[in-house]
């Protein structure tokens, strides 16, 4: 159901439908015809789950909620707030300290309960804030630190090739386009978050699977499958969590760092 | 944090060259601009038009990242050096305009809020890794759209159409390039701080035209839609989210500023659908919308068709708006063909 995909806080939901009651009640009778044959054919078109049922299957049915950008539900609800302001600012049956009053007793309730019932972005930076220039993960920082001195033990032109745990596939590429990340974005959102099988997106996703095995969960597979993946896949660098010293040593990888959280071999 | 104080410069430069252009295409195209909010979003989507016109050429004929910022600086060099010339310092006869007492300031101070807040957040989404990640590969490798960051920068034999048919992520590349900042310091500040202060653009101009072109109420409105906007959090798919979160993305971009703009100029049809300037307007915002985000390549259409249709029945001029629209939705219109055809013969690189 369209509705269940895209309301996420009934608040919004609510405050939405007022402001267009309160629009449609409010505006002159011209406007109000257009407002309400557009709201009638967009929601013919669009918001409906027969429409949302046709055109997801043409369109990628993660993406249908960009239509509703065109609702700019956010400005209309400010807008309302502001017409309503400006009407009591503007009665002038009331005394103008009243009127100033009553202004700031609405502006104070709205946003009061906006603050009661929702996060905001402020709350969300203050405890989601990672304290360095780039916005990133320490351990990814640390990584590209120790990557910059290794870079120099390859040859020119050559782009490392990384098995990674995921927090570092989320990030590193964004740091340093300079190497390719094996255990990639696939292996990571379709094959293990969503359960697909490796064999849909080739034979090498099983040895890539295998290895985010290793780099993500730490357990220690067979060996020999291990070699033969990082073999295939030519892995030059593993990322790995703490604690796995002997059976890296097993597989032949030589430590050339540690992050806050993790250990960097060489192949 | 020298990194940042580049991308602060390279801000304001993009700034002052969109503020030039608003003026020179406002005049040019008979766009109405009756403040620097409106110069200021009318030269964003010009230079994303332009840019359009140029990187698609390249992209596909002489893929080079070095060759393209170098041609597109010049050709961008000469155009804005014509501006200056033809208008002088009018094309700055706006800036004096903004002041409104003490909502000039304060709207700037929120406004300055915002844009901490924004860049401040941070979004570890898988989503991330690709934009980045892309935009990365292009100054690594000084090819466009030649590796994929799904996996992990591998070679990818295929054009991904689904975004090298936008010129927006290859323009903030430049952007890195030019400046010599690195690329995720260009997305998470540079890219995201100036999706809040265009919305904030865009918030103005809505309340202009919403509250009797009085700039007093449009400092308000733009206020409330900040105020309003910072407790969006949990409305993941909604525009303040976008914007605040994700506005490293073209999708921020789509969320907060082409599609309202998009929807302000539709009003504005529908209250005097004789002013060609308000047809110029929704021409300008639609071409530029593909350029800016592939997102908008069916939203915008859609909301152009929706409000063309209403127009035609309400107003019974139904070649007169057909046309119009149709105008105004062309370039989406070749673009998504473009890339419906691409997804069934896609097209690798050489031809």
């Amino acid at each position: 159901m369209i509705t269940t995909l895209y309301i996420t806080s009934p608040v919004w939901l609510l405050l939405t439908v007022i402001a267009m009651i309160y629009l449609i009640v409010r505006l002159r009778k011209e406007p109000r015809k257009l407002l309400l044959l557009c709201g009638g054919v967009f929601a013919v078109l669009i918001l409906n789950d027969i429409s949302y049922g046709i055109l997801s299957k043409l369109f990628d049915p993660a993406s249908y909620y960009r239509f509703l950008w065109v609702i700019p539900y956010g400005m209309l609800i400010a807008y309302v707030l502001l017409r309503i302001c400006i009407d009591i600012a503007q009665c002038e049956k009331m005394a103008k300290g009243l009127r100033q009053l009553l202004v700031l007793a609405i502006l104070c309730g709205f946003f009061g309960m906006l603050y009661q019932t929702q996060d905001n972005f402020g709350m969300r930076w203050y405890s989601q804030h990672p304290w360095n220039e780039y916005v990133a993960e320490p351990d990814v920082v640390q990584l590209a630190e120790i990557m910059e001195k290794e870079k120099e033990n390859f040859p020119k032109d050559t782009m490392p090739r990384l098995a990674t745990p995921q927090i570092i596939m989320l990030q590193y590429q964004t740091i340093d386009g300079a190497c390719i990340v094996s255990t990639d974005r696939v292996v990571y959102l379709q094959i293990r978050r969503d359960g697909q099988d490796p064999g849909v997106f080739g034979e090498q996703y099983y040895d890539k699977f295998l290895l985010s095995q290793v780099c993500e969960d730490g357990i220690c597979p067979d060996k020999e499958l291990v070699k033969g993946a990082l073999e295939r896949e030519q892995i030059d660098i593993m990322i790995v969590r703490k604690g796995m010293e002997d059976y890296m040593e097993v597989l032949g990888g030589k430590q050339i760092g540690t992050t806050d959280s993790f250990a960097v071999y060489r192949f | 944090m020298v990194d940042i104080l580049q991308g602060v410069v390279a801000v304001v430069v993009l700034l002052l060259i969109i503020t030039i252009w608003g003026y020179g295409i406002g005049k040019r195209c008979a766009i109405e601009l009756p403040h620097l909010p409106m110069q200021i979003l009318v030269g964003f989507f010009g230079v994303f038009i332009f840019l359009e016109l140029l990187v698609l050429p390249i992209l596909f004929f002489y893929n080079n990242v070095r060759f393209a910022t170098g041609f597109i600086g010049i050709f961008m060099g000469i155009i804005t050096l014509g501006i200056l010339l033809k208008y002088k310092l009018a094309v700055f006869e706006t800036v004096k305009d903004v002041k409104e007492k003490g909502l000039f300031f304060l709207t700037l101070l929120l406004g300055a809020i915002m844009v901490f807040l924004a860049v401040g957040q941070r979004y570890l989404g898988f989503d991330t890794t690709y934009y980045v990640g892309m935009m990365n590969s292009f100054l690594t490798y000084n090819e466009f759209w030649t590796r994929d960051a799904c996996m992990g920068l591998e070679y990818l034999p295929i054009v991904p159409l689904h975004y090298a048919l936008s010129c927006f992520y290859p323009f903030f590349a430049m952007i890195a390039l030019v400046f010599h900042i690195p690329v995720r310091i260009v997305a998470m500040f540079v890219i995201r701080g100036l999706c809040v202060f265009l919305f904030g653009m865009t918030a103005f101009c809505c309340g202009y035209e919403f509250f009797g072109r009085e700039k007093k109420y449009a400092y308000c409105f733009t206020l409330l839609c900040f105020g309003i906007s910072v407790f969006m959090v949990s409305e993941v798919h909604g525009f303040a989210f976008m914007m605040m979160v994700r506005g490293y993305e073209s999708k921020g971009y789509c969320a907060a500023v082409v599609a309202p703009m998009c929807i302000l100029a539709l009003i504005k049809i529908m209250k005097e659908i004789d002013n060609q300037k308000n047809w110029h307007l929704l021409a300008i915002i639609c071409w530029a919308s593909m350029p800016v985000a592939m997102s908008s390549m069916a939203v915008i259409p859609v909301a152009v068709a929706v409000a063309g249709f209403v127009m035609m029945i309400y107003y019974k001029r139904f070649f007169y708006v057909l046309l119009r629209c149709f105008y105004c939705v062309l370039p989406n219109l070749l673009l998504m063909s473009w890339y419906i055809i691409g997804k069934k013969f896609p097209m690798s690189w050489g031809g």
